[in-house]
């Protein structure tokens, strides 16, 4: 669950990404986060990671509150969700499944359920067959699975995806979007932060959309709804 | 059993990671180990001034000589209140028909001898060796200070001139042998850096999915450990070589110097290498990555 109440970010004292930003995103929700460059998308995904702190207002994610969080619980937060990038940020010279067993070995978890695990969500993306390849022998949409399998691999209540069409083609886009959904539809709360209209439209869910560092709108539907 | 696991993960990354940064990790054990090596062969030439000056100083005997109302029994008894005394190593008695032979013998003949023997002008007299040349000085004010003793010859110059020089040698030994660690410290700790500097990409990945700071620095830490024992091993035989097959025969040639075999510190070597090298791959390594770990 994400809790955010009057949160404000301010970069240098005088840049205003975020201005007092009220966000509850309740489990089990598939919400997308629009808005155009400068909105204050990429700063909410950082505060969403605990990677910048509020420089106002109380966030809380997870049961984890991220104002005042101390870096040594940030690895416990970020492992229970799990964060997707429009560049996929795949490590090159591991393969598939090294890449997506990372998320799972970096908790302390055995080999022999790392091993039940990688192949479980690799067979979720459809990606089983190609578990000995490395990311740059696949696709842009092959990439795109196996982050979303990094990212599903442990379970997590929540999963951000940080324009995770962008560098997709409209069929690989479609395919991306299908599986978010079958996701959801799996009780996990996904948060996509997006431009594109087509992929919000193309599915009727919440839409926030963000401009100045301010929610403006806040429904369900298209991205002009 | 995770940390088993854990554990043959770091091991097999942190191999992997040295394999894939040959060029810049085998550089670092080069360098590494030239430092080594350097710090090595000093150290061993240190040891053979070393062993040179004590040999040269234990030559340098004190000699006393009894006082004339000293009778012969009680001069050979002396040597035993001698040898409870601190600092003495050895002692030699010389009595006065032993050191009146020696006396005439010295000048060319047996006339001196059959001339003095029925008045005999020397001395009882011992001959001493001390155990540590330092305490030379207070061991001869001690013999001075003692009623039997007429006289105490000794040269305090000589001794303390050695020491002085040795002391000069231990002491551009320990600087130099610090400087050298400095050096190696920065080597290791530039190519940490360059090849940490080449995954910051990774370690991001890495702290985006939970890993925590002990677990990223595992492989970096084992990739540290790998290049300090291969610097440590190959240092090692260098020094074997340089020392025993170039060193020892050219110092065999001056009869003044006495070296220290390698035979007999070998291990000390291997010892003090393989843990150093190692200390120093996983000191540098585990401070250098500390700022890449701040995201």
């Amino acid at each position: 669950m994400i809790q955010l109440t009057g949160v404000s970010k301010t970069y240098n004292g005088y840049i205003k990404a975020l201005r007092s930003v009220d966000l509850t995103v309740e489990d089990g929700e598939f919400v997308f986060i629009i808005g155009p460059s400068g909105a204050g998308k990429s700063t909410l995904l950082k505060i969403l990671t605990a990677e910048v702190e509020p420089t106002a207002g109380t966030a809380e994610v997870n049961g984890y509150s991220l104002v005042g969080l101390k870096a040594s619980d940030k690895p416990y937060l970020r492992r229970t969700m799990g964060v997707v990038f429009q560049d996929f940020r795949l490590i090159d010279k591991k393969t598939v499944y090294e890449n997506v067993a990372l998320a799972i070995r970096v908790t302390g978890a055995g080999n022999r359920e790392i091993r039940e695990k990688v192949d479980s969500v690799l067979k979720i993306v459809g990606l089983s067959h190609k578990a000995k390849r490395k990311p740059p022998e696949l696709s842009g949409g092959e990439q795109q699975r196996v982050a979303i399998a990094r990212a599903l691999v442990n379970s997590p209540k929540l999963i951000i995806a940080d324009e995770p069409t962008g560098n997709l083609d409209p069929e690989r886009t479609k395919e991306t979007m299908r599986l978010f959904n079958q996701i959801n539809r799996m009780g996990t709360t996904v948060v996509v932060i997006t431009h594109e209209k087509s992929v919000v439209n193309d599915m009727a869910k919440r839409v926030v959309y963000l401009e100045n560092g301010c929610i403006l709108r806040d429904a369900t539907g298209g991205y002009n709804q | 059993m995770k940390k088993r696991g854990n554990i043959r993960y770091f091991l097999k990354e942190g191999a992997a990671n040295f394999r894939l940064h040959r060029i810049m990790t085998t550089a670092a054990v080069m360098m590494l180990a030239a430092c080594f090596l350097v710090i090595g062969t000093f150290v061993m030439i240190v040891a053979d001034i070393n062993k040179t000056i004590d040999d040269v100083g234990m030559q340098n005997e004190i000699v006393i000589f009894l006082q004339d109302y000293v009778d012969d029994a009680s001069a050979e008894d002396f040597g035993y209140t001698l040898m409870d005394m601190e600092n003495i190593a050895s002692v030699t008695f010389v009595s006065r028909d032993e050191g009146l032979k020696d006396f005439s013998q010295n000048l060319g003949g047996d006339e001196i001898y059959d001339s003095y023997a029925d008045d005999n002008p020397i001395r009882h007299s011992y001959h001493i060796i001390v155990s540590d040349l330092n305490g030379v000085e207070d061991t001869v004010n001690m013999l001075r200070a003692m009623p039997q003793i007429a006289r105490v010859r000794a040269s305090i110059e000589t001794v303390n001139t050695f020491l002085k020089f040795r002391n000069v040698t231990m002491f551009i030994g320990v600087a130099l042998v610090i400087i050298l660690a400095l050096i190696a410290a920065v080597i290791v700790s530039n190519t940490i850096r360059l090849t940490t500097f080449a995954r910051r990409e990774e370690i991001a990945i890495m702290k985006m999915v939970g890993a925590t700071n002990r677990f990223i620095r595992g492989a970096f830490l084992v990739e540290g450990g790998i290049i300090g024992l291969l610097s440590a091993l190959f240092a090692y035989v260098l020094l074997f070589v340089l020392y025993q097959f170039l060193l020892v025969p050219e110092m065999s040639l001056i009869t003044l110097i006495s070296y220290v075999s390698f035979s007999s510190v070998w291990h000390l070597f291997l010892i003090g290498y393989l843990v150093a090298g190692m200390l120093y791959g996983l000191v540098i390594s585990f401070f250098t990555i500390k700022k890449f770990l701040r995201v």
